[in-house]
């Protein structure tokens, strides 16, 4: 079958402008809830004596919130300037992902499953902004995988 | 019989009067001027985005190498933005600004016209009309002008709240939705600049570090100040904003967002 050049390579990947803006606020949310985790650890400091969080696991979990929160931002510019191709179909389901994530995040107060859930989250974000669908879908495999 | 001939003019002018009084649905020019000073929404909106667009600066003191170059780049996008929402601010400023002076403008006045209608009765070659008729009668005259130039003042406003309503309702939508935006990425910012400055100052307890904990608490205090402070100024604009659509389409007789 002959394709035209005008013809966009996927049909059902129409960009939308609110799936950037909502994406931003899961990122922000998953970020805040990084944090509320991050200070109750630092917190937590006096008790927990020799598995006490150090001052070098905070820096890199904080650093995993500076970047969820660029991207966060990224994705608000992108809604404000332009549009984002992504798959439409995808909507639903990264929502219900997200979610599933932060409720992840705030049930575990363990440093190392945090940064595996940030450190997917992130991915994900930039597989989205990158707008590949492919990298998205590879990216969502690999969140589902490790979150508990 | 001067008499008669001043109270039949006076008859005249009453029934010319009451066929070009605008119907009362036509905003008042005191109605239109206010609406034209809600315009400090625009303006508020304004330092807003120029806030939004010079987050880089404030924000750069804070990251790391890789950091800044990732807002690095979010800064260029920011401020080829910002060229498109000033051009929006501006045309509804100046629509603003153009609809308070169409209210403002007396432009009907037409004084010289009624001065020469004043001199054209005293003229009139069928004597019987005195000065104080002649008084009478231009102030009659003025009084019409003057209904029939405010109905007609009312007219052109109307007319323009009408047409402009559409545009002028979608552009204040645009603004308070990039508002909205400004506002989450600011939220962003802030939590960035203040996570940094609670996370370092959680590890300055050694003695040697008094002094940074010292400052770094300081700086930490006028941010928090800062940032809450601008949180209440998106607030109050998007109020503004949204008070201003609202009396737009009222005073356009349409119906409010």
């Amino acid at each position: 079958m002959m394709v035209t050049p005008n013809q966009p390579a996927l049909a059902g990947a129409l960009p939308e402008q609110p799936l950037a803006e909502q994406l931003g606020d899961e990122l922000t949310l998953t970020a805040a809830t990084l944090h509320a985790a991050l200070r109750r650890a630092i917190a937590r400091r006096g008790e927990d004596g020799a598995n006490a969080i150090s001052q070098q696991q905070v820096q890199t979990i904080f650093a995993l919130e500076v970047a969820l929160r660029q991207q966060a931002n990224t994705l608000y510019a992108r809604a404000a300037g332009s549009v984002l191709a992504v798959l439409a179909g995808e909507q639903q389901q990264l929502q219900s992902l997200l979610l599933t994530v932060r409720r992840t995040m705030e049930r575990h107060d363990d440093a190392r499953l945090w940064i595996g859930v940030a450190t997917g989250v992130l991915n994900l974000g930039s597989a989205v902004l990158s707008g590949n669908p492919e990298r998205i879908l590879t990216q969502l495999a690999r969140l589902r995988e490790r979150l508990p | 019989m001067r008499t008669v001939q001043v109270t039949l003019l006076f008859c005249l002018c009453l029934c010319l009067c009451g066929c070009v009084v605008a119907p009362g649905a036509s905003p008042s020019t005191q109605q239109v001027r206010a609406l034209a000073a809600q315009d400090d929404a625009i303006t508020d909106f304004s330092a807003l985005a120029l806030r939004y667009r010079d987050s880089y600066e404030r924000l750069q003191p804070y990251l790391d190498t890789q950091q800044d170059a990732l807002e690095k780049r979010l800064d260029r996008q920011r401020r080829d933005m910002y060229r498109d929402v000033a051009h929006i601010s501006l045309a509804l400023s100046q629509y603003l600004q153009a609809l308070g002076q169409l209210a403002r403008q007396d432009r009907h006045a037409m004084t010289a016209e009624i001065n020469s209608a004043g001199v054209a009765i005293r003229a009139w070659p069928d004597a019987g009309i005195n000065d104080e008729a002649v008084t009478a009668a231009t102030i009659v005259l003025r009084l019409l002008a003057r209904l029939q130039g405010e109905a007609g003042q009312r007219a052109v406003l109307a007319q323009t709240l009408q047409e402009g309503n559409l545009p002028v309702q979608t552009l204040l939508a645009t603004l308070t939705h990039l508002l909205s935006l400004y506002d989450r990425a600011g939220d962003n910012e802030r939590d960035i600049v203040l996570g940094l400055l609670e996370t370092d100052i959680a590890f300055t307890e050694a003695p040697a570090q008094r002094l940074l904990a010292v400052l770094a608490k300081t700086v930490q205090q006028s941010k928090k100040e800062e940032y809450r402070l601008y949180g209440l100024r998106h607030t109050l604009t998007r109020q503004k904003l949204s008070a201003l659509a609202r009396q737009h389409a009222l005073l356009s007789g349409m119906e409010p967002p």
